[in-house]
């Protein structure tokens, strides 16, 4: 009898502390909106300075080999490739979170998977 | 007054290249505009489209930046 | 630093980032005393205080010092578990440090007056360099020849994957560049228009109270971004560093 109810003390007691780890993340709410305005900048960062690494490393190439117009454009056109590159990567990144996140409150709460169930659940974390 | 004319066509080419972001405002605001428009049309698609939003936004926003690049080349390199 | 001279508005909003010597007008070598390094050592001296005189007292009902010291403490321990994995937590201690680094350069650099190493390129891309380094000599200690499988995309079709090795060993050398440029850029543009606001309110006599009052507006924003960009630079290495550790894609 009392190995039971110290056995559901426990499992209580691991459902407690999982739901406290949830709640309790220090710092701000990354998953804002408002705090994901960062990513769209680091898009954009990332594009201009593959460009920018693609022109100086052409240039630099050209200077030393003295052909001056070629090595720059493929330089720069690579350069492009690898910033599209990064800031798809970082759109996979972005839409692979939502994903996990959108799966991770079905669990929770199944039947509210919209997104205003989402929203009010990040304005509750949001407030802490 | 000082300088010669040299200077004075790269300064105008800077004001010039300026309005290049502009444009880049005009296609931020149309991204973020159209966006917000879908996502009230259907809200629960929304969540899932951020990552093209911010796609959208990098492009329109990176092509900005590289007029207001031109622009500074233009002032202080030339 | 805006003054106001006898001919009208002048602004200045970039001589807040020029670096001066401390003592005298010498000339400006690595191991001058400048300004730049008299705000690093500050935000050392300001990571002791809180990181290691706050947690002195190790009481079980945490203070205010010690509750600050344990939030970032664990913010940054579940940033590294949840980016880089459970094995990246050896390396702990190098982003820890980062972060606190870039945090209180960023933080200390918004009190008047005062100079914000994080706005210098000079800076940051030390700092990128270093991870970058360091993450790139840990991938090739760890796996060998096989960290060149990162820049090797197996899932392409065979034709085209020397194309897309070109273009990821680019990316692999834009990355420190863009996470250099990204920090700096962000300090030095806030500063920048909270002093062109400031030279706006030197000229308006009475009307001053407007320019004061998007003064307040954008140093609360300058606030949010001070801490957004040092979470974004750890956030970053933590990506780099789980690249170096499980290169495969």
């Amino acid at each position: 009898m009392k190995n039971t109810t110290q056995s559901r003390r426990l499992s209580n007691l691991g459902d407690r502390i999982k739901s406290l780890q949830t709640n309790e993340q220090p710092g701000f709410d990354r998953d804002h909106p408002a705090n994901q305005a960062h990513v769209a900048w680091r898009m954009v960062i990332d594009l201009v300075a593959g460009i920018g690494v693609g022109v100086a490393v052409g240039f630099g190439l050209d200077h030393l080999f003295g052909t001056l117009p070629v090595l720059m454009v493929i330089f720069t056109l690579t350069g492009l490739a690898a910033g599209v590159n990064l800031m798809l990567r970082t759109a996979k990144e972005v839409s692979s979170a939502e994903r996990e996140k959108s799966s991770e409150s079905d669990g929770a709460n199944p039947g509210q998977s919209t997104g205003q169930a989402d929203r009010g659940t990040r304005g509750d974390a949001c407030g802490n | 007054m000082e300088g010669d004319i040299t200077q004075m066509g790269a300064l105008i080419g800077a004001g010039l290249a300026c309005t290049g972001m502009g444009g880049a405002a005009i296609g931020v605001g149309h991204v973020a505009g159209n966006y917000l428009a879908g996502a009230l049309r259907n809200p629960s698609a929304a969540a899932s489209q951020t990552a093209m939003l911010f796609i959208g936004i990098a492009f329109a926003e990176a092509f900005g930046i590289f007029s207001f690049l031109v622009a500074l080349l233009l002032m202080f390199a030339l | 630093m805006a003054t106001e001279a006898g001919d009208g508005l002048v602004i200045r909003p970039m001589d807040q980032f020029i670096v001066k010597p401390l003592f005298g007008d010498g000339p400006l070598m690595w191991y001058t005393p400048s300004n730049t390094s008299l705000w690093m050592a500050f935000s050392l001296i300001a990571v002791v205080l809180l990181l290691v005189l706050g947690t002195a007292r190790r009481a079980h009902v945490p203070g205010r010092m010690q509750m600050i010291a344990e939030l970032s403490y664990s913010f940054v321990f579940n940033m590294v578990r949840d980016v880089a994995g459970r094995d990246a937590l050896k390396y702990f201690p190098l982003i820890m440090s980062i972060f606190v680094f870039v945090l209180f350069c960023n933080v200390l650099g918004l009190v008047p007056m005062s100079f914000t190493p994080t706005s210098h390129i000079a800076v940051t891309a030390t700092l990128a360099l270093a991870v970058f380094l360091s993450v790139t000599v840990l991938g090739f200690v760890l796996h060998g020849f096989g960290f060149l499988r990162l820049f090797w995309i197996s899932s392409a079709p065979l034709p085209l994957r020397p194309v897309l090795a070109v273009i990821e060993v680019m990316s692999y050398f834009v990355r420190p560049v863009s996470h250099s440029i990204r920090l700096a850029g962000n300090m030095m543009a806030g500063h920048a228009m909270i002093k062109v606001f400031a030279a706006f309110a030197g000229v308006l006599g009475f009307g001053a109270f407007l320019p004061i009052v998007t003064i307040s507006a954008v140093f609360a924003l300058e606030l949010l971004i001070a801490f957004i960009q040092a979470y974004v630079f750890t956030i970053l290495t933590c990506v780099y560093l789980r690249d170096a550790l499980h290169p495969a894609h």
